[in-house]
C-alpha cells in the first residue's frame, strides 16, 4: 500500500457545529467526522481503497454522536499487513486522539471481527449498527453476511446476554424512570434500552431497528412513534448537556448524568422555560421507553427461547371481558370504555396480581380510546380494581406505569395531568410527584408485611377492622374470580374475603399514601391544597363521604408525625396532647404512622434513617397512649418515681447517694432520663468533678447508627457549643442533645450523634477534656474539618436560605409537665456544614441565653436544627442566628 | 527545586538516561509500572474490544533539580523519548519543598 499522505490533518472541534442541540447537531458533527476521515484517506486513490474499509458503529453508525460521544471505528480489512495497517490507524485515529476526542478502534478481518461478537455482547451489538465510512463496500457486504449467518444461529443466545446486560446495567445506574437527576444513556429508560431494543429486534429477527419491530408486530405503529419522539427528547438533553459541561469536558460514566444544579442550564440551551419544563419533558420521555421496553422484552424473550412459532398457552379467563394471554392481560375486543368504563382498570388490576403487563394490543386500544372519550366514568368495580392494583405493592408497578401510558389516570380523576411528572426539584426527592406518590404505596405495601417491623402487620391489620361502609365487596379481585394472590405481598387478602368490608380503613390509608403529595405546585402549604385536591378525586370516584373525608384528614396531616418527632420534645406532655388533639382518633393515627413511614422511605435515602423512625416510633406511642385513654399506662412509662425505684434497683443496694445527686437536677431531667441512663449518669456523677475537669463516657445510641457520649463538667459558658464543635471536629454529627446544670453548677449533658466507623474515641475524649479546660481552639478544629475535600457541599442548583422562627415561652401554662412554660423554642434551617451546631450554640450562649436542649434534623443539604433555651432573648437575636449560619454556598457548576 | 517525573517506553530508558546525562544530570530513579491513557492501552493494530481498557507496562523516571535545570531536563526526555506513537508517555513537574543527602546530612540544593 502507497503511503498515505494526511498532509497536515483538518482540526476537528464539535463546537464548530452549528444546528440546535439534537438530531440535527448529532447528525452534523457525524458528518464532520465522516469528512474528516474521507479527507484523512483521500490520498488513496480508487483502487487502493479496495480491501480495507472504516466502519462508524454504535452511536457513530446511527449518525448520534453527542459532544461527549466516544467515535467508534472497526478498521476493517482482508488481510493487510501490520505496517499497512499501522500506518491506516495512524492516518485515521492520530487526528481524533489529537482532536481531544475518544476514540475506540479495533482491527480486524471480517471473520475476526465476528470472532469477537461471540466473546463480547458489547462487541456484538456495536456491530450490528455499522454503516460505511469509506473505503470498499464489499468488504462491509462479507461482514454483513456473516454477521446475519451468525445472528441466525445465535440470537438467541445473544438476546439472553442482553438481558442480563441491561438488568446489570439498570442496577448500576439506578431507575431513571422518575428520578430527578436521571441518566439519559444507561439508566432505566434511558437511550440504552431504546438501544436495547433495537439490537433485541436483530437477534430475534435478524434485522436491527424499531421498524422490523413494527412489522412483526412486537410494537405498534403508536409505540414507533412514541419511542421516536421520545428517543429525541433524551438525546436532545444528552446533547444539551455535554455542550454545558463543555464538548466532553466531563468525561467517564458520569457525563449523563443530568444533575440538579445544571438542568437550568440545559434547559437554557435548549430554549425550554426552565428545569421545570426540561424534567418534566425528559421523565415522561424515560416513562414511555420504561414502559415499551418493559412491555416488550418479554416476548422478545418469550420467542427467542421458544421460536416465533411456539405454541402459546391458551389464553385464560380472569374475569369479564378480561384474559391472560401468552402471559399478558388483553381485553376482549368487543369490551370498550364507552360500554364498561371499569374495564380498563380491571385489566391493571389482573397485571397488577400476576406481576405482569398490559398486553400491546389493549394497551393501543384503550389509549385510542380515552383519546376519543376524554374522560371515563367510576363504578363499583372501577373502586376496586383501584384498591387493589395498589394493594400489589412493588409486583404491581409494572402494571400502573401501563395504567399511566394508556392515560387511565388523566381521563378518570380531572386534574391529574397537572401532577403527572411534576419534578420536585429538590436534594430530597429522588423522582417526580406521582412516581413519587406509587413509590409510597409500594412502600406502604412492604412495611405492611413487616419488613420493617413485624408490629406494623398488626397495624395493618388492625386497620381492616375499620370500615366506613360495612359493605360486603362485589367482586374479589380484579373481576370476580378469586386472584391467585391478594393483599399485602400474597397473603390472604385483609381487606376483603371472610367478614371484610369494602372499603375499609385499609383502602384510606392506600389512598391517602397515593394522593398525599397532590397539593404540590399548587399555592400554600400543599398538605392545605392537597387536602382539597384528594378529598375532590375520592369523591369523583364515588366513594362515601366517610372515606373522602378520612383521605382528607391522611392528605391534610401527613406530616404531622415527622415533624413532631424530629423537631419537638417528645418528653413533653404538651405537645403530645397537641399532637393527640390533631390527629383525633386511633384509625387515624394508625394510618398516618405507616404513611409517614413509607412517604420517608419513597423520598430518598436522605429522608429516613433508624434514629428518625426510632423518634417516629416513640410518638406513635405515646400518642396513641393518649388516644386510647390509657393515661394511666403513659404516666406509669413517665412516671417519676417508677425511674427512681428502677434506677436504685439497677445501682444495687450498695450504691450511695442517689437520691441526693437527684435532688441537685432540675426537675425536668427525671421527666428525660430513662432508668438506665439514671444509673449510668449517676455512676459518672459521683464523685463530682472539680471545677474545669470533664468526665465523659460513651457507648451505643438508641438507634442503629448512632452512639450517646455523655459528659459530666464543672459547668461554664459555652460548654454545649464547645462539646458540639469537638464531636463536629470528629465528623460525629449532633442529632439530639440534652443539657442539664446541677444546683452546684456541675453540667449533666449527653449528645446522641450519629456514630461513625472511623471515629477516634480516645482523643475524641481528650479533645472534650480539653475544650472543658479553655485549653483546645475548637473554632480552628471545626474550621479544619470544614475545609476537608469530603466535607464539601455538593452543587446545589439554588443557594439555600437561611430561615429562624423564634416561639417566646408561655409563662402560665396549666400542664404541670408542660416545661414549655420556662423556655424560648427557635428553630432554625440553614445550609449544612459540619460547625453548623457549633456556631448556632456558641451564638446563643453569647447572646446570654442557656441551652438547655437541642434537635437536628438534617435534609440532605439543609438542616433543620431546633433549640430550647432558657434566658431572656435579645432583640437582634435572629441576626445573630443568621450571621452563625452564614456559609460559603457552592453554586451550580458544572 | 523541582521534582521531574517521566512515563516512558521502557525501551527508551536508556536513551533517556543518556540523554539526561549529556544536560548533567548526575543522578535519576528509575521504577516498573504500568498504565494507560486516552488509547485505553491498545496498540495500533488492536484486534480485541473497543471498550476494552488494558494496562501497558511503562517506566517512572524520576529527576530532581534546580529550577533552572527544568527546562534541559524536560527538552532531553523529550528527545530522547518520542517515538511519535501512541504511549511515548507524559512528564510532571512538581515542587520540592526539600532535599536531603542521607551519608552527609546536606540539604537543599546542596543535595542535589
Amino acid at each position: 500500500m502507497p503511503p498515505i499522505d494526511a498532509g497536515a490533518p483538518s482540526k476537528l472541534d464539535p463546537c464548530a457545529v452549528v444546528a440546535p442541540p439534537g438530531m440535527g447537531w448529532c447528525q452534523e458533527w457525524t458528518d464532520l467526522v465522516d469528512a474528516a476521515i474521507r479527507d484523512w484517506l483521500a490520498s488513496l486513490s480508487g483502487d487502493e481503497q479496495h480491501g480495507f474499509v472504516v466502519v462508524a458503529l454504535g452511536s457513530f453508525a446511527r449518525r448520534e454522536l453527542c459532544p461527549a460521544s466516544d467515535i467508534d471505528l472497526l478498521l476493517l480489512h482482508d488481510d493487510w499487513g501490520d505496517s499497512d495497517l499501522e500506518a491506516l490507524v495512524q492516518a485515521v485515529c492520530y487526528p481524533l486522539w489529537d482532536a481531544g476526542l475518544t476514540v475506540g478502534h479495533a482491527v480486524r478481518t471480517p471473520r475476526e471481527a465476528v470472532r469477537s461478537a461471540a466473546e463480547r455482547v458489547d462487541t456484538a451489538t456495536a456491530l450490528t449498527d455499522r454503516r460505511l465510512v469509506t473505503g470498499d463496500p464489499g468488504l462491509l457486504d462479507e461482514l454483513a453476511i456473516r454477521v446475519t449467518r451468525w445472528l441466525r444461529r445465535n440470537g438467541g443466545r445473544m438476546l439472553a446476554d442482553l438481558a442480563t446486560l441491561d438488568a446489570e446495567r439498570h442496577a448500576r445506574s439506578g431507575d431513571a424512570a422518575g428520578m430527578l437527576e436521571p441518566d439519559l444513556k444507561d439508566g432505566v429508560g434511558g437511550l440504552r434500552d431504546l438501544h436495547s431494543l433495537r439490537w433485541a429486534g436483530a437477534c430475534v429477527l435478524g434485522e436491527v431497528g424499531l421498524d422490523p419491530l413494527v412489522g412483526a408486530r412486537y410494537l405498534g405503529a403508536t409505540d414507533r412513534q412514541e419511542l421516536a419522539r421520545a428517543g429525541e427528547t433524551l438525546l436532545q438533553a444528552r446533547c444539551a448537556l455535554h455542550l454545558v459541561t463543555g464538548c466532553g469536558g466531563v468525561r467517564g460514566t458520569r457525563k449523563d448524568w443530568l444533575r440538579l444544579d445544571l438542568q437550568d442550564e440545559v434547559a437554557a440551551v435548549l430554549e425550554m422555560s426552565g428545569g421545570d419544563d426540561l424534567l418534566r419533558r425528559v421523565g415522561l420521555a424515560i416513562r414511555t421507553i420504561t414502559h415499551l421496553h418493559g412491555r416488550t422484552w418479554p416476548i422478545l424473550l418469550a420467542d427467542a427461547r421458544g421460536g416465533r412459532r411456539r405454541r402459546h398457552p391458551p389464553p385464560e379467563v380472569l374475569s369479564d371481558g378480561v384474559r391472560l394471554v401468552d402471559g399478558l392481560v388483553e381485553v376482549d375486543a368487543e369490551r370498550t370504555l364507552a360500554t364498561d368504563p371499569s374495564v380498563g382498570l380491571r385489566a391493571v388490576a389482573a397485571a397488577a396480581i400476576r406481576g405482569t403487563h398490559v398486553g400491546r394490543t389493549t394497551a393501543v386500544r384503550l389509549r385510542r380510546e380515552v383519546q376519543q372519550l376524554g374522560s371515563i366514568e367510576w363504578d363499583e368495580a372501577g373502586r376496586e380494581a383501584l384498591l387493589t392494583a395498589l394493594r400489589q405493592g412493588w409486583r404491581g408497578s409494572g402494571a400502573l406505569v401501563d395504567a399511566d401510558s394508556i392515560g387511565l389516570q388523566m381521563a378518570l380523576l380531572p386534574g391529574w395531568e397537572r401532577i403527572r411528572g411534576l419534578p420536585q426539584r429538590n436534594p430530597l426527592h429522588r423522582y417526580d410527584l406521582d412516581t413519587h406518590g406509587l413509590r409510597a404505596v409500594h412502600e406502604l405495601v412492604a412495611i405492611a408485611e413487616g419488613t420493617l417491623d413485624p408490629a406494623h402487620c398488626q397495624i395493618w391489620a388492625g386497620l381492616a377492622g375499620q370500615g366506613t361502609g360495612g359493605r360486603p365487596p362485589t367482586s374479589q379481585g380484579a373481576g370476580g374470580r378469586p386472584p391467585t394472590s391478594q393483599g399485602a405481598g400474597g397473603r390472604p387478602p385483609t381487606s376483603q374475603g371472610a367478614g371484610g368490608s369494602f372499603p375499609n380503613g385499609q383502602d384510606t390509608v392506600l389512598l391517602g399514601t397515593w394522593l398525599h403529595d397532590v397539593g404540590k405546585g399548587l399555592p400554600g402549604d400543599h398538605s392545605v391544597a392537597g387536602e382539597a385536591v384528594a378529598r375532590g378525586w375520592v369523591a369523583h370516584m364515588g366513594f362515601d363521604a366517610g372515606v373522602v373525608r378520612r383521605v382528607g384528614q391522611l392528605v391534610r396531616h401527613h406530616l404531622l408525625l415527622p415533624d413532631v418527632a424530629t423537631r419537638r420534645d417528645l418528653d413533653d406532655d404538651g405537645e403530645i396532647l397537641a399532637v393527640a388533639r390533631q390527629v383525633g382518633d386511633i384509625e387515624t393515627l394508625d394510618g398516618l404512622y405507616l404513611l409517614s413511614l413509607a412517604d420517608s422511605r419513597a423520598t430518598g435515602p436522605a429522608a429516613w434513617s433508624p434514629w428518625k423512625d426510632g423518634l417516629l416510633a416513640k410518638l406513635y406511642s405515646r400518642v396513641r397512649h393518649v388516644l386510647i385513654d390509657d393515661m394511666d399506662a403513659l404516666r406509669r412509662e413517665r412516671s417519676v418515681s417508677t425511674v427512681v425505684v428502677n434506677a436504685h434497683a439497677l445501682l444495687g443496694a450498695d450504691f450511695r447517694g442517689l437520691d441526693a445527686l437527684l435532688e441537685a437536677l432540675p426537675p425536668r431531667y427525671l421527666l428525660v432520663a430513662s432508668p438506665e441512663q439514671v444509673a449510668e449518669h449517676a455512676r459518672l456523677l459521683l464523685p463530682l468533678p472539680s471545677p474545669g475537669a470533664l468526665r465523659v463516657r460513651h457507648r451505643l445510641g438508641p438507634a442503629e447508627g448512632t452512639a450517646t457520649v455523655t459528659v459530666v463538667a464543672g459547668d461554664r459558658r459555652g460548654l454545649m457549643a464547645a462539646c458540639a464543635g469537638v464531636l463536629a471536629a470528629h465528623g460525629l454529627g449532633v442529632l439530639d442533645a440534652r443539657l442539664f446544670t446541677r444546683a452546684d453548677g456541675v453540667a449533666l449533658d449527653w449528645f446522641v450523634v450519629r456514630a461513625s466507623d472511623l471515629a477516634n474515641w480516645d482523643r475524641v475524649c481528650a479533645e472534650l477534656r480539653q475544650a472543658a479546660a479553655g485549653k483546645l481552639d475548637v473554632a480552628a478544629a471545626v474550621a479544619k474539618r470544614e475545609q476537608r475535600r469530603d466535607q464539601q457541599p455538593p452543587p446545589l442548583a439554588a443557594p439555600i436560605p437561611v430561615e429562624v422562627a423564634i416561639e417566646p415561652s408561655q409563662p402560665g401554662a396549666s400542664h404541670p409537665r408542660a416545661p414549655r412554660a420556662d423556655r424560648t423554642r427557635i428553630e432554625v434551617r440553614a445550609p449544612d456544614a459540619p460547625g453548623v451546631l457549633y456556631r448556632l450554640a456558641r451564638a446563643l450562649t453569647d447572646a446570654g441565653l442557656d441551652v438547655l436542649g437541642a434537635r437536628v434534623d438534617t435534609l440532605g443539604p439543609q438542616v433543620h436544627d431546633v433549640f430550647y433555651v432558657c434566658g431572656e432573648p435579645p432583640p437582634d437575636l435572629e441576626r445573630l442566628i443568621r450571621d452563625a449560619c452564614a456559609v460559603d454556598q457552592t453554586l451550580s457548576g458544572g | 527545586m523541582k521534582l521531574v517525573i517521566a512515563i516512558v517506553k521502557p525501551f527508551k530508558v536508556d536513551d533517556v538516561k543518556e540523554s539526561l546525562r549529556e544536560v548533567g544530570v548526575a543522578g535519576l530513579t528509575v521504577s516498573d509500572s504500568r498504565g494507560f491513557g486516552r488509547q485505553r492501552g491498545h496498540t495500533e493494530v488492536y484486534r480485541g474490544a473497543e471498550y476494552q481498557v488494558d494496562f501497558v507496562p511503562k517506566s517512572r523516571i524520576e529527576v530532581m533539580c534546580d529550577d533552572e535545570q527544568v527546562g534541559g531536563v524536560i527538552d532531553a526526555i523529550v528527545k530522547a523519548a518520542r517515538t511519535g506513537k501512541i504511549g511515548d508517555g507524559k512528564i510532571a513537574v512538581l515542587p520540592l519543598e526539600e532535599v536531603v543527602r542521607i551519608r552527609t546530612g546536606e540539604h537543599g540544593p546542596d543535595a542535589l
